[in-house]
């Protein structure tokens, strides 16, 4: 046998190694970021296999004395303890890591992938790993993909999504901050909300889609692992002349996800007395989580109810082990990023580096409703949305279902009479539906619910359809 | 990990595998490579009828992670195809030696067969890998 697709593919430009210099302060990584090396996507030795991006959905600011939990030998600024030197990724050819292990952020392999805090419990559970945008993730657990796939449909699942970035956000300009960077109005988000947004250039393009928490007294704003040094890039150069903190808590917490019907109730006994039931979607909370001081938010990636838990990184292991025992009895797995990115594409949540990508606009990725507020604040990149917005959009994002059947890859041709019309962006056979489905940009007339297009697979045409997203609703929403 | 291996069959470097049964030869994957694969959810057959040729393309097999192609661990013409992975791919993870094989095939030279792996070889290759 030999692969020809991966189709968790690293959809990335020059990002596979960006967060080996997270935890830097912000001026060393914009600094770093024209001075870096350039890293191209990473390849793996024989069969490559990657995900996407992720898009997390999730939380905020660790209550005071939660910096107890800051790895051995680190001060508990990240930022101050980390110097020039981490910019420099070790590598198979200088075979040794550039600095201490025990200095550095976060642990890492041999080929120089960043650990999780988690990893060694995902090793030793069997999990198979991946390089993940330069971070070595678990893709699936000895039950496989498809099964911890639909455990999530009908119980709960684990996830540890340690590698998506945090920052966060204190000081008296945070909001005024927040307004310029991104396209939500949260001047209308109460603290104790959570809200998805994006980031997006002067010419509109999509940086990155992120996750916002308003904390008590801070934001925290959830990004994507491979963009985490380009947004804390991002935001720094927009902090001029602001009396604004920005904090990188990717070392000091650790962000894991619980979801699926049964997850609250999960969850609800190792809370203490926060009511959980009262929650609503997408709520946040500072709480204690069995007995750390932590921040849980009902938010996620999956489709399904459920919350994100930003933890401390001492507390890591002994929370995830303490919730999947209290959910082993409704049938909680462990799940992995396969069946992240299968359940996010049922659900239709877009990935970046597939759906979204800094040549994407929130219009045409369908995402300008649930996340750009153009009535609103004076963001940046909002006169070329508005200018978007104001012509017919040429392409657009649909999700189509295979009529002959057949898996959608990421890059395979849509055409339409013979003519190619789009690109798929994501493609897979839906475990819950049962069926082969996919998104992908088409040309405007060709975008409406019912169209029929081809699809080219291994040069052969399979006909599909133009349907309506989401692909999967869960009945569990209260 | 441990692998199963069926005793009866021989090996491809590549990891399909050949059982005799009659004139005919049954092609399958072994269980190193499906387990490799993880969940299988798409075999792509090819037609009845149509030849293949030792060592090169003769169908693909979707995972959730990736599209594998097998290769024709002998050549000859394919006689019949197993049908029920149309609607259960997973038959391959679950059974590759029995109820997930893929095609049968009549061979367009029986001295091939001579060019595959026993079955105590190619666990030894395995621990190779």
């Amino acid at each position: 046998m030999r692969c020809v697709i991966a189709c968790l593919r690293f959809s990335w430009k020059n990002s596979a190694r960006e967060n080996l210099s997270r935890g830097l302060a912000p001026a060393e990584v914009a600094e770093g970021a024209s001075r870096g090396p350039a890293h191209g996507p990473l390849k793996l030795s024989g069969r490559r296999i990657a995900l996407g991006q992720h898009s997390g959905k999730s939380p905020a600011r660790l209550p005071e004395g939660a910096d107890a939990g800051t790895p051995k030998g680190q001060s508990p600024n990240a930022d101050q303890a980390i110097g020039e030197q981490s910019l420099r990724p070790m590598t198979e050819e200088n075979g040794k890591p550039p600095f201490s292990f025990f200095m550095s952020p976060h642990m890492r392999t041999g080929r120089g992938c960043v650990l999780t805090k988690l990893h060694e419990w995902h090793v030793r559970s069997g999990a198979r790993m991946i390089d993940f945008n330069g971070w070595d993730m678990p893709i699936q657990y000895p039950t496989g993909p498809r099964e911890e796939h639909l455990r999530v449909r009908s119980a709960a699942g684990l996830f540890d999504i340690d590698h998506m970035g945090r920052f966060e956000i204190s000081g008296p300009d945070s909001l005024a901050l927040l307004q310029k960077a991104q396209t939500w109005d949260v001047s209308r988000l109460d603290e104790g909300r959570a809200h998805y947004s994006l980031l997006c250039s002067e010419s509109g393009g999509i940086i990155d889609d992120i996750f916002l928490y308003h904390l008590p007294d801070s934001w925290l704003i959830i990004v994507n692992a491979a963009n985490t040094t380009k947004d804390l890039a991002w935001l720094e150069s927009l902090t001029r002349g602001l009396k604004v903190t920005l904090r990188d808590r990717g070392s000091d917490t650790c962000l894991l996800a619980l979801q699926g019907p049964a997850a609250l109730e999960i969850i609800k006994p190792l809370c203490g007395d926060m009511d959980v039931d009262e929650l609503g979607f997408h709520r946040v909370r500072v709480c204690s989580i069995v007995g750390s001081p932590s921040i849980l938010c009902t938010a996620g990636y999956t489709g399904e109810p459920g919350c994100e838990m930003l933890v401390p990184a001492a507390d890591s292991e002994r929370i995830w082990t303490a919730v999947l025992t209290a959910g082993e009895a409704r049938g909680l797995l462990p799940c992995g990023l396969g069946a992240r990115d299968s359940l996010r594409a049922e659900a239709c949540l877009p990935l970046y580096g597939r759906e979204i990508d800094e040549s994407t606009d929130p219009f045409s990725a369908g995402l300008a409703r649930a996340a750009v507020s153009m009535d609103g604040h004076d963001f940046v990149g909002k006169p070329a949305l508005a200018a978007i917005a104001s012509r017919p959009l040429p392409h657009r994002l649909v999700g189509f279902e295979m009529v002959d059947a057949g898996i959608p890859r990421q890059g395979y041709a849509i055409q339409a009479g013979g003519m190619k019309v789009g690109t798929v962006t994501t493609g897979l056979a839906s475990p819950s539906t049962g069926r082969f489905l996919g998104m992908g940009y088409v040309e405007a007339a060709f975008a409406g619910i019912g169209c029929e297009v081809q699809i080219v697979i291994r040069d052969s045409s399979k006909a599909a359809r133009v349907v309506k997203r989401p692909f999967y609703t869960s009945p569990h929403w209260r | 990990m441990e692998y199963r291996f069926d005793e009866k069959v021989r090996y491809a470097k590549t990891h399909e595998w050949v059982r005799m049964d009659g004139a005919e030869a049954v092609v399958g994957i072994s269980d190193y490579a499906q387990d490799k694969l993880s969940d299988v959810v798409f075999v792509d057959l090819p037609a009845v009828g149509k030849e293949l040729k030792k060592e090169t393309s003769c169908m693909v097999i979707e995972s959730v992670k990736a599209a594998e192609e097998v290769f024709a661990p002998v050549s000859g013409v394919v006689a019949a195809r197993n049908e029920k992975l149309v609607k259960s791919p997973e038959l391959v993870n679950k059974d590759p030696f029995g109820d997930g094989w893929l095609v049968r095939v009549r061979l367009s030279d029986a001295k091939e067969l001579d060019s595959l792996m026993d079955p105590a070889s190619y666990k030894k290759f395995v621990e190779t890998l």
